[in-house]
């Protein structure tokens, strides 16, 4: 059970007060007691001796001379009103005339006094003894008769109670209402304050004039603003990425609640855009988690001046950022919005005095057209974001179903692939390379090739880049190198010398235990590292250079030959034909495609002019025509491939070929 | 919490008994005047062993005065003979003796400044001297009607016996006192002679005792208890050594030397623990409640 500060106060104060009066009352009943009984006894011996005096004095004559007797005894004893002496039923002597009318029923005789001494001195109207004399040998009696002056006794008592009422009982209450008053005043209303401040700490209370009680406000107020400013702390932490400084999912989550219901009430849409940087990974791996953290963190401060104030820009983990914005004019602002942002990113300061090259990838989804919650809105904006990278990067995308419809495909691909690589549907095919000016089939280019039974003859075009993005392009490029050698060996073993070319990805070439595997499918498969192609991309050179330097390295002791793929898509630069032991130029399609105009020619011209003078060997591809042949036969180039030959045809039809 | 709550009960009920407590005894008044017969008391007191039993003894001057302070209630008990408790058991029927002290022996006496036999045929009046309201009237009754002396001839002067010093000796006119020791001392010394006294007459019996009433003997038990072992005690003392309990009691016997003491001594009996049987009988055949006294 509990009780206040108040009550229990007043509990025990009252209770106190309470002993303290009962012990009191029973002093004082005793003290009034004893009074009353020195009263009595006092007045017991006083009649006693006067009568004993009288007894002494009396001759029978002589009674009335002791009237001055009692006259003094009635005048030294305020308690006395008068004294009467009788005998034979008659007054002999009176101090007092009144005493003449008094019933003698009032009068006790002082050897009956008997039970509490206050009853009787304030209840009784006289007291009476014998006087014992003789008259010669005659024993006679008078009866000596005080009465009780009951006024003065009364009183004396009546004065005692006053005294008593007002030591005992006014002034413990007044003490006791002060009491309190002071501590309602100095301990419970600060406590209610405090407590009311505890609850709800909405007023700061003012000093107290109790210490303690200050002691505690002081206390109270160090902690809960403490626990407030931790509060704020916590909630910003929550809130914040502490790498960047900017919001967090979790903010978002809570802001886009807002966003969606004030959207929804005012019929307006919003943004909700999904950022991911390309290549971040390879910046991270190259440069150090240091400078890809700074890089983060410059992205994001970028992120934040390209939006107003109002808009959200979070990061989401890695290198994902979301942006919702919510106060564009038209849809042209908002792409000027976005175009803002991957220009910035763009031309991001050099980070750690390096280049980062970093651009952003965005999707788009839009409230409420792409989704009315976060979920739907991040998954479709995701989807968007996604069909940028497969376009290329560096790109932004609005989600639509096709959109939707193309991701999902994307999946379906993942898994498919990986279910063809274990059921052994993928085949490699190889495309002859001619040589230009004699038309004699002098390598091929082996080129993977997947016919599912379902869905028929599935194109690289389609899985290839997926592979890429998911990694599974590691284990089908094992799969092509492997196969490719067996093939390689096989051609070897029946006397076909010829130049292989193998593509492998950057990442895979890039994996720790690249180089073993390459090893020991060579030593599974001895066959003459001369007359393979190691074929790259240029995006080979994107990152970790120091490593493609040691593969590269490794390569060329081991005999292999490396071709740079598409030459001049990428990200390729005449640097890396300087630095890494380039022995093949592969130039891309779209630069035969072009031949016929002037640009075309003139980037034809240079490039093979350019392998020419380092000396690399040249194939162009996807020559499809006898113009185009003509063409590059003018320049005496080397190496051809394309449909204008043969398209890419199993093995045993290659064989064939080379017939 | 739990502990304390009961602790300041047990701490507040505590204060308030013993606020209210009584005192073990209530205070045991004995009214007792300056008798040969009552110095065990004095001796109690002297030692102190009163003072321990909250007994307080009250001088007075007079059997009658004792009773008196008795009838009063100012004292719960009185030393006195049989006289004073005929005088009171009409007023307090439930008085009762509870030790006696002495028999006398010569202790009280009635005396003269002539002969018997003068005083039975002076044809004066004859001045007579006694404390009427006591024992003193018992025995000059049973003078007069032994010696047939009438009472016409005696004319009473009423006086405590403290005052019987101040009777004049006379040569010409018969004096009679009824008086007790130590008082008679000073009338031998001015020339009065014993006529007759408990020692010289068989008629005249009388015992002193404490007297009080049989309420106040139960309120009062273990004092009362305390007082007989008291006198048994001082008696004890004055058989061992007679010179120290003169000398402890002397302040309240005044001018008397141990000799006078001692000669004192001889006229009375002192009834020790065990009361005379005969005594007993005899003060029972009286009308006294003598149950504690058996």
């Amino acid at each position: 059970m509990k009780i206040s500060i108040h009550s229990f106060s007043i509990t025990i104060i009252t209770g106190t007060v309470m002993f303290f009066t009962t012990l009191f009352s029973i002093h004082y009943f005793q003290i009034r007691e004893q009074t009353a009984k020195m009263m009595v006894d006092t007045l017991t011996l006083e009649i006693s001796e006067t009568a004993y005096l009288i007894s002494r004095n009396v001759i029978s004559n002589t009674i009335v001379g002791n009237r001055s007797l009692l006259e003094r005894r009635v005048a030294l004893n305020k308690y006395v009103h008068s004294a009467t002496l009788y005998g034979d039923n008659a007054i002999i002597i009176s101090t007092g005339p009144e005493i003449l009318c008094d019933s003698k029923s009032t009068i006790v005789n002082i050897r009956d006094i008997d039970g509490s001494p206050y009853d009787f001195i304030t209840n009784t109207g006289s007291i009476s003894t014998e006087v014992v004399y003789f008259e010669n040998e005659k024993r006679k009696t008078l009866t000596l008769v005080y009465k009780l002056h009951s006024a003065h006794i009364h009183e004396a008592f009546d004065n005692n109670n006053k005294e008593f009422t007002y030591l005992f009982a006014l002034i413990p209450l007044g003490v006791i209402a002060i009491i309190v008053l002071l501590l309602r005043q100095y301990v419970t209303q600060p406590m209610t304050v405090l407590r009311k401040y505890a609850y709800s700490q909405t007023s700061v209370p003012l000093e107290f004039p109790i210490k303690e009680l200050d002691y505690i406000r002081t206390t109270m107020i160090d902690t809960f603003t403490r626990l407030d400013n931790e509060r704020k702390e916590l909630y910003d932490m929550a809130r914040t990425d502490s790498l960047s400084g900017i919001s967090n999912r979790y903010h978002l989550e809570e802001k886009i609640i807002e966003i969606i219901e004030q959207a929804s009430r005012r019929s307006e849409e919003f943004a909700l855009v999904f950022l991911d940087l390309d290549n971040f990974k390879s910046v991270n791996d190259s440069l150090g988690h240091d400078v890809g953290d700074i890089l983060l963190k410059t992205i994001a401060d970028l992120l934040k001046k390209s939006v107003r104030a109002n808009d959200i820009v979070t990061r989401i983990g890695g290198d994902e950022f979301i942006l919702v914005i919510n106060d564009y004019d038209s849809d042209m602002h908002l792409i000027e919005i976005i175009d803002r942002i991957q220009y910035n990113v763009r031309n991001t300061m050099n980070v750690a005095a390096s280049e980062s090259n970093v651009t952003a990838s965005i999707g788009i989804a839009m409230f409420p057209k792409d989704g009315e919650d976060l979920f739907t809105l991040m998954k479709h904006a995701d989807i968007a974001l996604y069909n940028s990278k497969d376009n290329g990067k560096n790109k932004y995308s609005f989600y639509t179903d096709i959109m939707n419809n193309k991701i999902q495909k994307i999946i379906a691909m993942n898994n498919d692939m990986r279910t063809a690589l274990v059921l052994n549907r993928y085949t490699l095919h190889y495309q002859p390379q001619v040589e230009i000016m004699t038309g004699k089939i002098v390598g091929c280019e082996a080129l993977i090739r997947w016919v599912d039974p379902i869905k028929g003859f599935i194109s690289p075009d389609e899985f290839i880049s997926v592979a890429e993005q998911n990694g599974f392009i590691v284990d089908l490029g094992s799969w092509i190198m492997s196969t490719a050698f067996a093939q390689q060996y096989e051609w070897e073993l029946q006397g076909i010398n010829i130049n292989m070319s193998v593509n492998f990805s950057a990442r895979q070439i890039l994996t720790e235990g690249f180089l073993e595997s390459l090893d020991m499918v060579l030593t599974k498969y001895p066959i003459n590292p001369n007359n393979i192609s190691i074929e790259i991309t240029e995006y080979v050179f994107l990152n970790k250079l120091d490593r493609v330097h040691v593969v590269f390295d490794t390569l060329k002791k081991m005999g292999f030959k490396i071709s740079l793929d598409d030459f001049g898509t990428g990200y390729s630069s005449l640097s890396y034909l300087k630095q890494f032991p380039i022995d093949i130029i592969k130039i891309d399609k779209s630069f035969i495609d072009d031949y016929n105009t002037v640009d075309g020619q003139i980037f034809l011209e240079t490039i093979i002019k350019m392998a020419q003078t380092l000396g690399k060997s040249l194939v162009a591809e996807g020559v499809e025509t006898d113009d185009q042949l003509k063409f590059l036969q003018t320049f005496q180039c080397c190496l051809y491939q394309g449909w204008l030959c043969s398209k890419a045809v199993p093995p045993e039809d290659f064989v064939l070929l080379l017939g | 919490m739990n502990k304390t709550i009961p602790v300041i009960i047990a701490i507040l009920m505590s204060v308030i008994v013993y606020s209210v407590k009584t005192p073990h005894h209530d205070e045991l008044k004995i009214s007792i005047t300056k008798w040969i017969g009552y110095t065990p008391l004095f001796y109690a007191e002297s030692k102190g062993w009163l003072h321990n039993s909250n007994i307080e003894l009250t001088y007075v001057s007079s059997l009658s005065e004792n009773m008196y302070m008795f009838n009063a209630r100012t004292a719960t008990a009185y030393t006195g003979t049989q006289f004073e408790h005929d005088s009171l058991k009409p007023n307090f029927p439930t008085i009762l003796p509870v030790v006696l002290f002495d028999k006398s022996y010569g202790g009280d006496v009635i005396m003269s400044n002539v002969s018997i036999e003068e005083l039975r045929n002076t044809p004066d009046n004859i001045n007579l001297f006694l404390e009427q309201d006591s024992v003193n009237t018992t025995i000059l009754n049973a003078f007069i009607k032994k010696y047939n002396i009438p009472k016409s001839k005696l004319t009473y002067h009423n006086i405590d016996q403290q005052l019987s010093n101040t009777i004049k000796f006379s040569k010409t006119r018969p004096i009679i006192i009824v008086t007790y020791t130590p008082y008679n001392i000073f009338l031998e010394k001015i020339g009065f002679k014993e006529i007759l006294s408990t020692k010289t007459s068989d008629d005249i019996f009388v015992v002193d005792g404490l007297f009080t009433t049989q309420s106040a003997l139960t309120h009062h038990r273990e004092q009362f208890n305390d007082i007989v072992r008291y006198i048994s005690l001082a008696n004890k003392a004055l058989d061992a050594n007679p010179r120290e309990y003169y000398n402890t009691i002397r302040p309240y016997l005044g001018d008397v030397t141990f000799e006078e003491f001692e000669e004192s001594l001889t006229d009375i009996k002192i009834l020790n623990e065990t009361n005379s049987k005969d005594i007993v009988d005899r003060l029972s055949r009286e009308g006294m409640d003598v149950r504690e006294l058996r």
